[in-house]
């Protein structure tokens, strides 16, 4: 009888080192996540309350903002592997310039959202519920902001046409850790803004 | 239309209906299940078919899923299992 040949790949595309890193930003992300829900357990109707200052439509179009990136990311990527070098550079560029862009108006949501809270006079230290927003949020900022570097550099390499159909690792590296800080803000949308 | 790009829309449907859920103050336990579920496709979908994880054999396709599984079911003990 023949075998039928298993057509999956031993490890994750990119380097290696890199799903290293996205396991323990899972790990860590999902700590605050769970600590946040039993922070709230000791005072639900505080944490209610506080939830209700933030502004759900900044939070769902951040994270359309953030899927349409990661969109764009494989579809880079999809065109690297499947056309030719100079018409594949040219539409991953065009595809990176994309997912910068929604990266931008990304963090410049949540800046908003940050100063309008400090000008309201909310901060780490207002109450539980905020410590763990402003914590949460602007750690994945960080993640955002640090990814948008990433981007930028996968942009510029694209731009010279240094990724081709069989040479991406590079590319594929860096868009893993974009779908991270993707996957990351997919849960903490409804924990952070919705859940109650 | 492409295998990503359906990818994408339902992506986008799911957030929409999570947002609705939201909005609208619809938020009994039956609604927070489908919430729980609805964020764990969505993760599921990103891990499996942007990052590509579908394709990868064993243990590193299944990190993802068991920590969506992991972190979901506890926040939804710390929200429904009262305090003694």
């Amino acid at each position: 009888m023949k075998t039928i040949r298993n057509s999956k790949t031993l490890y994750p595309a990119g380097d290696f080192g890199i799903w290293i890193i996205i396991y323990i930003e899972l790990l860590t992300f999902g700590l605050f996540f769970v600590g946040f829900a039993y922070s709230r357990r000791a005072d639900v109707e505080l944490f209610n309350a506080s939830q209700l200052l933030l502004d759900q439509r900044a939070g769902f179009i951040n994270t359309v903002l953030l899927l349409t990136s990661s969109y764009f990311v494989v579809k880079a990527i999809e065109a690297i592997k499947k056309l030719e070098i100079k018409e594949a550079s040219q539409k991953a560029k065009n595809w990176l310039l994309g997912a910068m862009g929604m990266g931008s108006i990304f963090l410049v949501i949540k800046l908003m959202e940050f100063v309008g809270k400090y000008q309201e006079g909310i901060n780490l230290s207002t109450n539980k519920f905020f410590m763990f927003y402003f914590l949460l949020t602007m750690f994945h900022f960080l993640h955002v902001l640090l990814g948008m570097i990433i981007l930028f550099n996968l942009y510029q390499k694209t731009k010279i046409g240094g990724y081709t159909s069989t040479d991406h690792r590079g590319l594929e590296t860096g868009a893993s850790y974009w779908h991270m800080v993707d996957l990351l803000w997919i849960v903490l949308f409804p924990l952070i803004y919705i859940m109650r | 239309m492409d295998k990503f790009t359906k990818i994408w829309i339902v992506l986008l449907l799911l957030t929409l209906f999570s947002f609705g859920l939201g909005w609208l103050k619809l938020l009994s336990l039956g609604s927070f299940a489908l919430l729980l579920l609805t964020t764990f496709i969505k993760g599921q979908l990103i891990a499996d078919y942007f990052m590509g994880l579908k394709e990868v054999q064993g243990k590193y396709r299944f990190i993802p899923t068991i920590w969506l599984v992991v972190t979901l079911l506890l926040v939804a003990l710390a929200y429904y299992v009262p305090l003694k």
